[in-house]
């Protein structure tokens, strides 16, 4: 038991006025009678002025002080200790992760609410000094509000927080928590979390946390992977997977494509499996896939009943080959699907284009052609030449990166190279790290083909000539030039497309150093500015859905982005969190702090006052 | 004129009703103690006298009257008897009524009154003298006072006097008594009309009526207010007489205590009473005379 405001006893002074008032203000009806003489005898009587005859004497100015007495002890705020948290500080994490927002029932309230619900009344009972932070997680931790002791302060911060369509990252949250313990002492925090994150977690915990688990068993059907496949050269497939938990009803998965119903199909959960739904889709346009999932039934989850996906039209691959790289060309002619620039003189010469999805060239001066993928062959790059020199021995691959999707299944052992390179005195393969040179085929005495990534850009760089090595003779050379196209084409998206989740949205090119307005599914704008190459910073896309991409109002491109996390959709949530050293279950007990009892006394105070009211009614 | 006025003007006083008087007219006082004057009356006296009344024989006496000697026994015996007689004295009836503020309340002093009258005729109807005494009357510093008179002649006077008490003083019953005393010279009944409601001493008064060879007969008339109180809420009571005031709280058993002090009080006095060879009766002002006379008064042997 202890009080807030204990300074307030003080008006227990009014005790002084309210007994003087009553004395003053009783105004006994006068009655002229014979004679006191009996009545003084009576009033004389020992029984008459007994404790309890003089306490019901003024029962009235009795009741008054008990609802002055109350009123003061409500005001003093007092409350009971119990088992409740005395910390002085105590940072409270919330989880704002996808399945936080998982209703109880149809039009019932989130996991959110409900802790919500819980922080506001453990702020609304905490005791004088008490100060708490609030700190939410889904992908990343978000400090709202520093340690203050104003309630109102903190309930403002908590109207802020708002679920997000993101998974859940403890770990972030606890980063920040024990960051924020080195300028603030504090021994316990507090988590509301419906567990719905990994149970191992790598991080040693500096303080107690109390983990008040917000759970409800409810079932919930949802799209949890969504691809697309090209499919031949007219086609893509699309593949969805769905996944349901709890005793979820049959659902209906409808495909929409611009808008307009594809397809559909029936979905009948089995256990907690996930299922495969694939549709078939033309690939002769762009288009905007939409995926809506219908279930017949309660479903906890919305936000994982939609995605999206945009597929671009199919075409063959546009790829420039120096007229000198006879192999490379010869063994390009027979892969399908691309069309080769200058085109073989067989075939009809056609406009050249502006940009290729693909440059091979053994001439620098083709590196100003416009592509977004280049493979250059037999000569050192510029920024190189203080690193790298030519080999005037015969060189042999010793080594080469087999995970890499150029040279994925290709054996390159026993080749011979006439030409390689060897590095500069002093030069080793940490200067060519640091240009971000990746060496993909290892020379004995220096790299024979250099991968460089950087924006949007790929360079492969064949350090030696093709035609000076035994490489077009090998098997490995058409599977090196199959594996080129298919990266290629990957990196043109004509091969796969992967939907976009919840975070951030994909990297987009457009105009340089332009203003772009940005209209999130939540109906708030963004602005953001293009850097030199077009690129569009970062954006973050917390909500599912689509994000458009105005310029001015003229709407220039939209994307929409979707939860597709199986984790989120299947609501499970860990009884216990195992960090380094230490297990925290999730506690049974609510994370009450103080019981705050001036309610009850104001309570009280007002029945004594009906009770007053009553008894005065009854005497008159 | 209506009925009631000319009912009243048919009487001989609105204080008692014609049936009433008619019937108090052959009552008579009934006296214990016989307290008598030497003046004659028609009660007997303890002491031989020359009324028709045998009393007893004894012996001659050298000087004794001779007509008194019983012959027919000294015929027989051949020696002389004196034959006594009963005297019969007169007995003096005082009536005290108690005229101060208290008896206003709900017509104590009214039914006071109406006794008084009662008793009065039964007095001179009796050949008694009889004199009334209003002790605590406004109007008067000393009692007002019926000087005694004998003879129903007088009974047409000591109606208007008894009618024109009004009553309101503030002196108590007992300092009443002091003043009476100072007047009233002879033996008899000193009947008491009085509520007895005050501070002083009740048995000095008694004292005093009783030193004077007065045989007491206290009538206690109390009001219904004070036989029953009720109280409802928080009072402040003011004593009509000395304006003392006094804040009573209702509530729990207040009211059983007052019934425990008022009959506690009651029996105090009778005993005072009793102990003084008198008598004692507590009516209640609601009562009515006839109820009082001969219901009470009658039974009981005050009168006969």
């Amino acid at each position: 038991m202890g009080f807030n405001e204990l300074s307030k006893l003080w008006f227990l002074t009014l005790l002084i006025p309210v007994i003087i008032f009553y004395f003053l203000k009783l105004k006994r009806p006068k009655i002229n009678i014979s004679s006191l003489f009996l009545w003084q005898q009576v009033l004389d009587d020992k029984r008459v002025n007994s404790p309890f005859q003089r306490f019901k004497r003024h029962l009235l100015l009795l009741l008054q002080l008990l609802i002055l007495i109350f009123l003061v002890f409500a005001a003093t705020n007092p409350y009971f200790l119990g088992n409740m948290n005395k910390a002085k500080r105590i940072p409270i994490i919330i989880d704002i992760s996808a399945s936080m927002g998982a209703l109880d029932k149809d039009g019932g309230v989130s996991r959110l609410e409900r802790a919500k619900e819980k922080i506001k009344k453990l702020i609304d009972n905490k005791i004088s000094g008490q100060e708490f932070a609030i700190i939410t997680f889904s992908d990343r931790a978000q400090r709202i509000c520093g340690f203050t002791d104003n309630a109102c302060i903190l309930n403002q911060a908590l109207d802020k927080v708002k679920q997000k369509d993101l998974p859940a990252n403890i770990e972030d949250a606890l980063r920040m928590v024990q960051a924020i313990s080195k300028n603030f002492q504090f021994k316990e925090a507090i988590l509301f979390s419906d567990g719905n994150f990994p149970e191992e977690t790598k991080f040693s915990l500096p303080f107690n946390l109390n983990f008040q688990k917000i759970s409800n068993d409810v079932p919930n059907i949802g799209i949890t992977a969504l691809s697309a496949q090209r499919s031949g050269t007219e086609s893509w497939v699309i593949f969805a997977e769905l996944t349901s938990s709890g005793k979820t009803a049959a659902a209906v998965l409808e495909l929409y494509h611009n808008g307009e119903l594809l397809g559909e199909e029936t979905y009948v959960p089995h256990s907690e499996n996930s299922e495969r739904i694939s549709f078939r889709v033309p690939g002769n346009l762009e288009s905007s896939l939409e995926l809506r999932l219908k279930p017949d039934g309660f479903d906890a989850l919305s936000s994982d009943n939609i995605s999206y996906i945009s597929l671009p039209q199919l075409r063959p691959l546009v790829i420039y080959i120096s007229p000198t790289l006879k192999s490379i060309r010869a063994a390009m002619l027979g892969v399908a699907n691309i069309d080769i620039f200058p085109p073989p003189s067989n075939t009809p010469s056609t406009t050249p284009p502006t940009t290729y999805d693909l440059v091979i060239t053994d001439t620098p001066s083709h590196l100003d052609v416009e592509t977004n993928f280049l493979f250059t062959v037999g000569f050192i790059p510029s920024d190189l030449k203080g690193t790298l020199k030519r080999e005037t021995t015969d060189a042999t691959i010793i080594d080469w990166e087999k995970e890499a999707p150029l040279l994925r299944h290709a054996q390159l052992g026993e080749i011979s190279i006439m030409e390689g390179t060897e590095f500069q005195t002093g030069r080793s393969e940490k200067d060519l790290e640091k240009m971000d040179y990746q060496t993909i085929i290892f020379g004995a005495k220096g790299p024979l083909l250099l991968k460089k990534e950087w924006a949007d850009q790929t360079t492969y760089n064949l350090l030696f000539y093709v035609s000076k090595s035994t490489l077009p003779f090998r098997i490995a050379f058409p599977i090196m030039i199959k594996n080129l196209v298919e990266e290629v084409r990957k990196k043109a998206g004509l091969s796969d497309r992967i939907a976009s989740r919840t975070g951030i949205l994909p990297s987009l090119i457009l105009m340089s150093e332009t203003e772009y307005t940005i209209n999130t599914p939540t109906d708030s704008t963004l602005t953001e500015k293009t850097t030199q190459n077009g690129r569009l910073p970062a954006i973050s896309a917390p909500m599912t859905g689509i994000y458009t991409i105005l310029e001015g109002a003229k709407k220039i491109t939209e994307t929409g982005v979707s939860l597709l996390n199986k984790d989120e959709s299947l609501l499970r949530g860990t009884e216990k969190i195992k960090f380094n050293e230490l297990s925290v279950s999730a506690s049974d007990k609510s994370a009450i702090t103080p019981q705050s009892l001036w309610k009850y006394l104001a309570i009280l105070a007002l029945i004594i006052l009906c009770l007053e009211w009553w008894f005065f009614n009854k005497r008159n | 004129m209506n009925s009631n006025e000319t009912k009243i003007k048919a009487q001989l006083t609105p204080l008692l009703p014609n049936n009433v008087l008619s019937r108090i007219e052959r009552m008579r006082i009934n006296s214990i103690c016989r307290f008598t004057n030497r003046q004659r009356g028609e009660h007997l006296s303890g002491r031989g006298g020359t009324s028709m009344e045998f009393s007893d024989y004894r012996d001659y006496s050298p000087g004794d009257d001779l007509r008194f000697i019983d012959w027919n026994i000294y015929a027989r015996l051949n020696r002389p008897y004196l034959k006594l007689f009963k005297v019969e004295e007169e007995m003096h009836l005082v009536i005290i009524i108690d005229a101060s503020n208290s008896m206003i309340f709900e017509k104590k002093l009214d039914l006071a009154k109406q006794i008084a009258a009662a008793y009065g005729v039964m007095g001179l109807y009796g050949n008694e003298r009889v004199s009334v005494y209003v002790v605590g009357d406004k109007n008067s510093a000393v009692p007002l006072h019926f000087p005694a008179s004998a003879g129903r002649g007088n009974m047409r006077k000591l109606f208007r006097f008894l009618e024109k008490i009004k009553g309101g003083g503030i002196s108590s019953i007992d300092q009443g008594v002091d003043e009476v005393m100072k007047y009233h010279r002879g033996k008899g009944v000193a009947v008491i009309l009085s509520d007895f409601l005050t501070f002083g001493s009740i048995k000095r008064a008694m004292n005093a009526l009783f030193s004077a060879s007065l045989e007491i007969c206290a009538i206690q008339v109390m009001s219904q207010s004070e036989l029953d109180p009720e109280l409802n809420d928080d009072s402040r009571f003011i004593d009509s007489e000395t304006d003392l005031k006094l804040d009573v709280t209702s509530g729990g058993n207040l009211l059983s205590i007052y019934h425990e002090h008022k009959d506690n009080f009651i029996n105090k006095l009778a005993e005072t009473t009793r102990q003084r060879s008198g008598r004692f009766m507590t009516v209640s002002s609601a009562d009515t005379l006839s109820n009082v006379i001969f219901e009470n008064l009658l039974r009981q042997g005050w009168v006969k």
